[in-house]
């Protein structure tokens, strides 16, 4: 199965490009696509750690390996079996090497034409870590580029493949056309929060405000393509993020795609008549906005030292649940403080909910999201234990009050966790909450619904 | 009050600044975009001219931008620099606790609000609530949906 998706865009916003900046998109393009191969390499949904580690390991057999040799739970590493049957750790840059040359030597060719050094700085980067590893360097020379309308990200990235251990990475490749409008207006939001909510000790916090970003998709290839995010927090690792920065990646095109295609159909199918009268389809489409800059913007504002080492496997699904909640939570400020109004905040809550059902369906195409399934399922399964949402025949009228006041309640559990949470009371928590069972009940309802 | 006779509180401070941009937009950006959609006409056939199209578009946004720009100029309330009166007036920074935060912003009128550079509308739950309170008073805000308690921490 390829992965490779490609968006629509508009002639408008391909004119804003500069002449130069057309002659290396093909080859950005082209160099994105190759991608795809290498990450058919790594994926394999038949088992917890894909194709990065045997398939007949234990955990305990890995654990047992990486006391021993530490580039066992290296991030760019592929655990294998040698010969004698000893786990041994293979640097991605040489297992992949075959399939990775086509898009070095693509992105080399790209740094030749390029008139803007910081790209070009960028592009040979991330050509020389594809051959040779040195992906932080590539990370830091992307958060350098600057003056160009054109993002491009290629390399190993997100951890959700590894679902043994949340270690491995997995290729990815976007190419976008940076939106101007849709930046400033998200870094507006970002201020506020950022001016609002407090430090708190354990913080992971870049040595500058963090980035924000909005740009038209042009392709996503690889696990960016199978995961389809409508947003990205890179680099992902905490020493590059406090060193040299971090970024936010807004994928518009993605997020409108989704809209389209999931949400607004989730939204007419599990509403009941009267209520879905009173919001209409732009009203929607403008919290579902909201609803994903809100979570990109508590993801990171939520990023806690030690917590992907302390929770393990269950840090993504704990960072999920928590993004949502934590976001919906910061949004009480945008309407205090009169940024948006009391409909605009209701439409972002119906938006979590149809996202919430939006996993689901997904679900049922593929698991590489199942660790945001499973976050949204603790949330879900909270608000109907506390009677903030009814099932009967399709959800009728969400109780908003009663849904924030929860949604506050579970911010404050969550942020702990991430926080100070030990994996014991973590794994408790979930034991308590984490069941796909209340999906079921809306299976039909949901029949219909294509997972895109 | 109706909307004609409604009056645009500003301080001096964002009188300045909108005077400013108007001067910009009448004095400079308007001959500007005259003269691109006349470079632009040359380049011929309107109905496929995309150059045009885009300028026409600026122009539109541009004008619009000068009328709310003369309507607010013309209905101005000036706020002088809020006196120590030890009560929140429109004009005062207001350093709170919310939710175990703390939090400083300046109440302004709505034209010049801009909750990202800390300036929150008078007319916002916030500043509705927060105007006429003192220095260690707790108000609690609410909407039907969010509620936050604000203590006020100092009024400067």
């Amino acid at each position: 199965m390829t992965s490779i998706t490609t968006f629509k865009i508009d002639k408008q916003i391909t004119n804003t490009l500069t002449a130069n900046e057309k002659k290396i998109l093909p080859l950005l393009i082209e160099a994105a696509k190759k991608i795809d191969k290498v990450f058919a390499l790594q994926e394999n949904s038949h088992y917890d750690g894909a194709n990065l580690y045997p398939h007949d390991v234990q955990r305990s057999e890995i654990e047992e390996a990486a006391r021993k040799d530490p580039r066992i739970f290296s991030p760019f590493t592929v655990v294998e079996r040698d010969k004698s049957g000893k786990l041994i750790a293979i640097d991605y840059h040489q297992k992949y090497q075959r399939h990775l040359l086509p898009t070095t030597q693509l992105l080399q060719q790209a740094a030749k034409i390029t008139q803007n050094k910081s790209l070009k700085n960028y592009l040979k980067a991330t050509a020389n870590a594809l051959t040779n590893g040195s992906y932080q360097q590539a990370d830091i020379a992307w958060l350098a580029v600057k003056n160009t309308n054109l993002d491009v990200v290629i390399g190993p990235h997100e951890r959700y493949l590894d679902k043994l251990f949340f270690i491995k990475r997995a290729y990815q490749a976007n190419v976008g056309i940076i939106d101007n409008d849709g930046t400033k207006k998200a870094r507006l939001v970002r201020d506020i929060l950022y001016n609002t909510i407090g430090a708190r000790p354990h913080r992971i916090v870049p040595p500058s405000i963090v980035d924000v970003r909005a740009e038209r998709c042009l392709i996503f290839s690889g696990f960016l393509s199978r995961a389809l995010f409508t947003r990205q927090h890179l680099p992902s690792d905490t020493q590059t993020t406090e060193s040299y920065g971090s970024r936010i990646i807004g994928y518009l095109s993605a997020i409108d795609l989704k809209f389209q295609k999931l949400i607004y159909p989730i939204f007419n199918a599990v509403f009941e008549k009267s209520f879905k009268q009173s919001y209409p389809k732009e009203l929607l489409a403008r919290g579902n906005y909201f609803y994903v800059l809100l979570s990109a913007i508590a993801q990171q504002l939520h990023r806690y030292r030690g917590s992907r080492h302390r929770l393990r496997e269950l840090f993504p699904i704990l960072d999920e649940a928590n993004c949502i909640v934590s976001g919906i939570q910061h949004a009480k400020h945008l309407v205090l403080k009169g940024v948006i109004d009391q409909k605009e905040l209701e439409a972002i809550m119906i938006n979590q909910i149809c996202w919430i059902f939006s996993e689901w369906v997904l679900f049922k195409k593929t698991n590489i999201r199942e660790d945001y399934l499973k976050g949204d399922a603790l949330t879900l399964n909270f608000l109907i234990k506390q009677g903030a949402l009814q099932e009967k025949e399709g959800i009728s009228w969400p109780n908003f009050a009663k849904m924030f006041f929860e949604m506050e309640n579970l911010a404050t559990i969550f942020t702990r966790f991430l926080e100070e949470g030990t994996y014991m009371e973590a794994q408790e928590f979930l034991s308590k909450y984490l069941s796909l069972e209340p999906f079921k009940a809306f299976d039909k309802r949901l029949a219909n619904i294509k997972p895109l | 009050m109706t909307q004609s006779s409604k009056k645009f509180i500003l301080t001096p401070e964002g009188l300045t600044k909108l005077k400013g941009e108007y001067d910009q937009l009448v004095n400079v950006a308007r001959s500007q975009i005259i003269k691109r959609i006349q470079r632009a006409r040359e380049f011929g056939d309107l109905s496929e001219n995309s150059e045009y199209d885009a300028a026409k578009d600026e122009q539109s946004l541009l004008e619009l931008r000068i009328t709310e720009l003369e309507e607010v100029l013309n209905k101005t309330q000036i706020i002088e620099k809020a006196s120590k009166s030890g009560f929140v007036v429109i004009g005062s920074t207001v350093v709170v606790e919310v939710d175990g935060e703390k939090d400083e912003f300046m109440i302004v009128g709505t034209i010049e609000a801009n909750p990202a550079k800390r300036k929150i509308s008078n007319e916002s739950p916030v500043g509705q609530a927060l105007l006429g309170t003192k220095v260690g008073e707790v108000v609690e805000v609410t909407t039907p949906i969010v509620c936050a308690k604000y203590k006020i921490l100092e009024i400067k």
